[in-house]
């Protein structure tokens, strides 16, 4: 039984671990749909895109709980660093 | 048998220690930005390797030199406002540069068009960064927003040197000396929208505008910089006291590539 315990705790240690490398990972580098997102060298506001990512946006959050959205990555990346 | 299992929970616990410690991003410096995209990172294989390759590679890298490009202002651009309210901030220094992060339900934003983009951070730079034929500022502030969709904006502003700035005082009186310090509970507030040029209306921004990058590793293109075309000031002897923080924290200008600045005036 003890056994049994020690391993569910090293098992659920190890999923944590790269649970929290796999975070710190995506913080080095914007995501490629950032930089898809962004706008074109024409220099013009994002405003072109508005339409495309109020649909991904749609899409993200027909299969997501609305309290469970998750701020980018970039947001906290920023806090951290000079960006 | 216990003790087995015991050195193996040990050992899970290292190899995970180790994991993050070696996934956290390689150290730069501004003195050796010219070879920023050369920077390894031992824990990686390749391209992974190579973070900030990039800051190398990158064909719309910031900052850039405002009087090398071709400036444009025959298209009607989205107005653009800067809606900030005052804040409670974090007063941090991050290690290469005086930051103030704004407070987590902060609602203050820059609007471009119908978009909104909330203020995460603003940092200082000196000397400024963007330079008019080769001619820096001696100072820069950034404000740098980010959306729910993971969209960067910077609103810059070039620094000059004049009357004192009294939440530039502010800011520099309690931002902690020692990197990666950070003051939250000072209750101070103050209101990013005094940081921004008297002269010009803060719901109708007059600026420049064109595609860039983060001017700091790993130099993230996609990133929408407006600068604004007024100055702002502080004293001599604040831009001292800013340089007993961090001094010659500003990347060289880059490449245009052919990109075209959009302007309002």
């Amino acid at each position: 039984m003890l056994i049994k315990l020690f391993m569910v705790v090293a098992l659920s240690l190890s999923v944590s671990c790269f649970a929290e490398s796999g975070s710190n990972q995506s913080k080095s580098l914007i995501d490629t749909n950032q930089q898809t997102q962004s706008s074109s060298d024409t220099g013009q506001s994002p405003q072109s895109s508005k339409s495309d990512s109020l649909m991904k946006k749609r899409d993200a959050q027909s299969t997501e709980d609305p309290d469970s959205k998750k701020k980018p990555p970039m947001i906290q990346y920023c806090k951290e660093h000079l960006c | 048998m216990k003790t087995k299992i015991l050195r193996s929970l040990a050992s899970a616990i290292f190899t995970c220690s180790a994991t993050i410690a070696f996934s956290a991003p390689p150290h730069w410096s501004h003195d050796e930005q010219p070879t920023w995209w050369a920077i390894e990172d031992t824990s990686q294989d390749v391209p992974l390797k190579y973070p900030y390759g990039e800051c190398g590679i990158g064909k719309r890298q910031s900052p850039v030199d405002l009087a090398a490009a071709t400036i444009s202002n025959t298209k009607t651009l989205n107005r653009l406002q800067a809606l900030y309210g005052t804040d409670t901030p974090v007063f941090f220094n991050g290690g290469h540069g005086v930051q103030v992060n704004t407070s987590l339900n902060y609602a203050g934003e820059l609007k471009v068009g119908e978009e909104s983009f909330p203020l995460i951070q603003f940092h200082f730079h000196e000397p400024s960064e963007h330079v008019v034929g080769g001619k820096a500022f001696p100072a820069e502030l950034h404000f740098v927003h980010i959306n729910d969709d993971g969209r960067i904006i910077v609103l810059a502003t070039a620094i000059d040197v004049g009357d004192e700035n009294p939440i530039f005082q502010t800011i520099l009186d309690n931002t902690p000396h020692e990197a990666g310090g950070q003051n939250p509970d000072t209750g101070i507030q103050i209101n990013p929208a005094l940081l921004l040029p008297a002269t010009l209306d803060p719901e109708n921004l007059d600026f420049y505008t064109f595609a860039g990058s983060l001017t700091t590793p790993p130099c993230s293109e996609g990133v929408q910089w407006f600068l604004l075309s007024k100055t702002i000031t502080i004293s001599a002897a604040q831009l001292e006291q800013l340089k007993g923080f961090y001094t010659n924290n500003a990347r060289s200008a880059q490449d245009l590539n052919g990109r075209t600045i959009l302007s309002t005036e």
